[in-house]
């Protein structure tokens, strides 16, 4: 999932913000992740820009699937 | 090498044991039959039973979008779209009730089989879905699963991983 991630990070680079948490590494990330009611890694969470939650998915996603969730944000 | 047949061990009687491991292969059978997760029960329900469920207190699920919950919801509801119904589905407790519904059914009755292979034990559907809500309807998005997240100047996307 890294280099997928990490790749499109760079591409999206001032459009999206990326927010990436290793739950094992600090509280932050896990608490974060208790809050939108996910135990499961990864979990991705695409926010517009009003807060509103877009699409939350757990599980890996293709690269394909994140660019075209990363296009539907507002 | 050789002298194999020298070996003092009994030769199995297997014409003695055979009925026994068949025996115990039935029971064993048996057994797991009786164990597997009770079956569960599938109850549609109508407006009314919904309305019941809630005072109840039952995990009420809508599996529609975010955004198509956000523009009208059953208070109470938690949204769990269903592309990520079963990871999320998975982490509850299968002894609880839980009640599923979409749009208008199809959706919901897609998550109620996710629920029934998942061993839920009591599944309610309400399964004319939202269109035949005569109820309240609350507005807004997923109330009940995310935090109140401040607008942004950019959308984010959080990704939430563990090293491997």
């Amino acid at each position: 999932m890294k280099p997928v991630v990490d790749g499109l990070q760079q591409q999206y680079k001032g459009k999206v913000d990326f927010r990436l948490y290793d739950v094992d590494n600090g509280t932050e990330g896990s608490a974060l992740m208790q809050q939108f009611g996910s135990q499961y890694v990864p979990t991705f969470v695409f926010v517009n820009r009003d807060g509103s939650v877009a699409t939350q998915k757990v599980g890996s996603m293709t690269s394909a699937e994140l660019q075209q969730t990363l296009d539907s944000l507002k | 090498m050789s002298n194999a047949a020298s070996t003092s061990r009994k030769p199995i009687p297997w014409p003695r044991i055979v009925p026994w491991l068949v025996a115990v292969a039935v029971l064993a059978g048996f057994a797991v039959f009786l164990m597997r997760p009770a079956g569960s029960t599938v109850t549609v329900v109508d407006v009314k039973g919904v309305q019941q469920a809630a005072a109840q207190g039952v995990r009420i699920v809508d599996v529609r979008s975010p955004a198509e919950f956000a523009s009208g919801h059953i208070p109470g509801a938690q949204n769990v779209p269903l592309d990520s119904f079963q990871g999320v589905a998975s982490q509850w407790n299968k002894s609880a009730p839980v009640l599923v519904y979409c749009q208008s059914g199809s959706r919901s009755a897609q998550a109620v089989k996710i629920l029934q292979s998942l061993g839920f034990q009591k599944i309610l559907h309400f399964d004319k879905g939202i269109v035949a809500w005569t109820g309240q309807l609350e507005q807004g998005g997923a109330a009940t699963a995310t935090p109140a997240l401040k607008p942004t100047a950019t959308p984010v996307m959080y990704e939430f991983f563990t090293g491997w």
